[in-house]
């Protein structure tokens, strides 16, 4: 069975509201996931009809990297969009699709050990968590732990980037 | 059980005119990574009002000092009514924004944050005593230091916003 370290970090929240360019927010944050080589899925896309205002949209990007035989980084990007409405706007003479409407979005990453299952039997289990917890701890913590924790931080600053936001910096 | 003890709480300032809210986050992050702190922002949050923009960022930066404990900063800024506003100095156009902001800092020593000794009662009893009588020291030193880092991060984010400080 495989270890799953799923709080080596606090989910990141972005909130925003105004006027932005939603295809350029996805293909941006789907060219970082094919970029890096990760295997991505999309678990759930809804676009619903909620009120007048607008429309409301879910959709949850996930994402995972094999790094090595024992290491699998996993990153989980959710879009939760309301009052969704989306209209043309002409920008440097280019007549564009923006959306405006309001919008959170949750980052998250976490890794997963033996995901490949070669620790079975309980000795062996026994033997992985004497690795995991004491003899590789540190070890893990900077190589591994450390080095997700600043790509996801990477991916929030991108994201910022595409919404204009100001604080589209990252000193890490 | 990871035991936090308050050093600061609800520590703020406000301030009301220019400014630079790209080089104010710019140099608050390279603050925190200078002093070896590691990022953990857990809100940014940005909203367009009639009024003008509301920014709001939750940052909760720690410093492991050793295996036992760890500092933790919490930092809570609001900007609000930000307008945008262009200025002209030594001939050039500056791009900047003019509204209020609130900055409050939380400080916290945090001490067994892996959970080691939280996990038998006699575990817990032994942590205990070690912190209040062994480690006494060792833990006042790390909550100077704690308090002072808080202080200077202050001191640089007025500096920044050109207020005036007492040192």
């Amino acid at each position: 069975m495989s270890l799953d370290i799923k709080d080596m970090m606090d989910p990141i929240m972005i909130r925003f509201r105004g006027v932005f360019s939603w295809e350029a927010i996805y293909s941006a944050v789907r060219n970082w996931f094919d970029e890096r080589r990760y295997y991505y899925m999309e678990p759930k896309y809804k676009d619903k009809v909620s009120s007048p205002l607008g429309n409301e949209v879910e959709l949850d990007m996930s994402a995972e990297l094999p790094v090595t035989e024992y290491i699998k980084y996993h990153i989980e990007v959710s879009f939760h969009h309301y009052d969704v409405k989306e209209f043309d706007a002409n920008i440097d003479g280019k007549t564009q699709k923006v959306t405006n409407g309001r919008f959170s979005v949750i980052l998250k990453g976490w890794i997963e050990f033996d995901y490949s299952d070669k620790f079975k039997t309980p000795f062996e289990i026994k033997l992985r968590n004497f690795l995991m917890n004491v003899a590789l701890k540190r070890y893990f913590e900077f190589k591994y732990i450390d080095s997700l924790t600043y790509d996801v931080y990477q991916l929030e600053t991108l994201i910022k980037k595409n919404l204009k936001m100001k604080t589209h910096y990252n000193a890490y | 059980m990871t035991e936090y003890k308050t050093l600061k709480l609800g520590d703020s300032f406000e301030y009301k005119g220019l400014i630079d809210v790209e080089g104010l986050y710019k140099t608050m992050d390279k603050w925190l990574k200078t002093n070896g702190y590691d990022k953990v922002e857990t809100w940014n949050q940005e909203e367009i009002f009639e009024s003008g923009k509301q920014c709001r960022w939750k940052f909760q930066p720690y410093k492991k000092i050793s295996d036992l404990a760890k500092v933790e900063i919490r930092i809570n800024v609001t900007l609000a009514n930000l307008k945008d506003v262009t200025i002209e100095k030594n001939k050039m156009k500056h791009k900047l924004m003019k509204g209020e902001g609130k900055f409050v800092f939380d400080v916290f020593l945090c001490t067994d944050y892996e959970n080691y000794w939280g996990t038998k009662p006699l575990y817990f009893f032994l942590k205990v005593i070690a912190d209040k009588f062994l480690y006494r020291s060792y833990l006042d030193r790390y909550e100077e230091a704690a308090v002072k880092d808080a202080e200077n991060l202050k001191k640089e984010l007025k500096a920044y916003l050109n207020m005036q400080r007492y040192n």
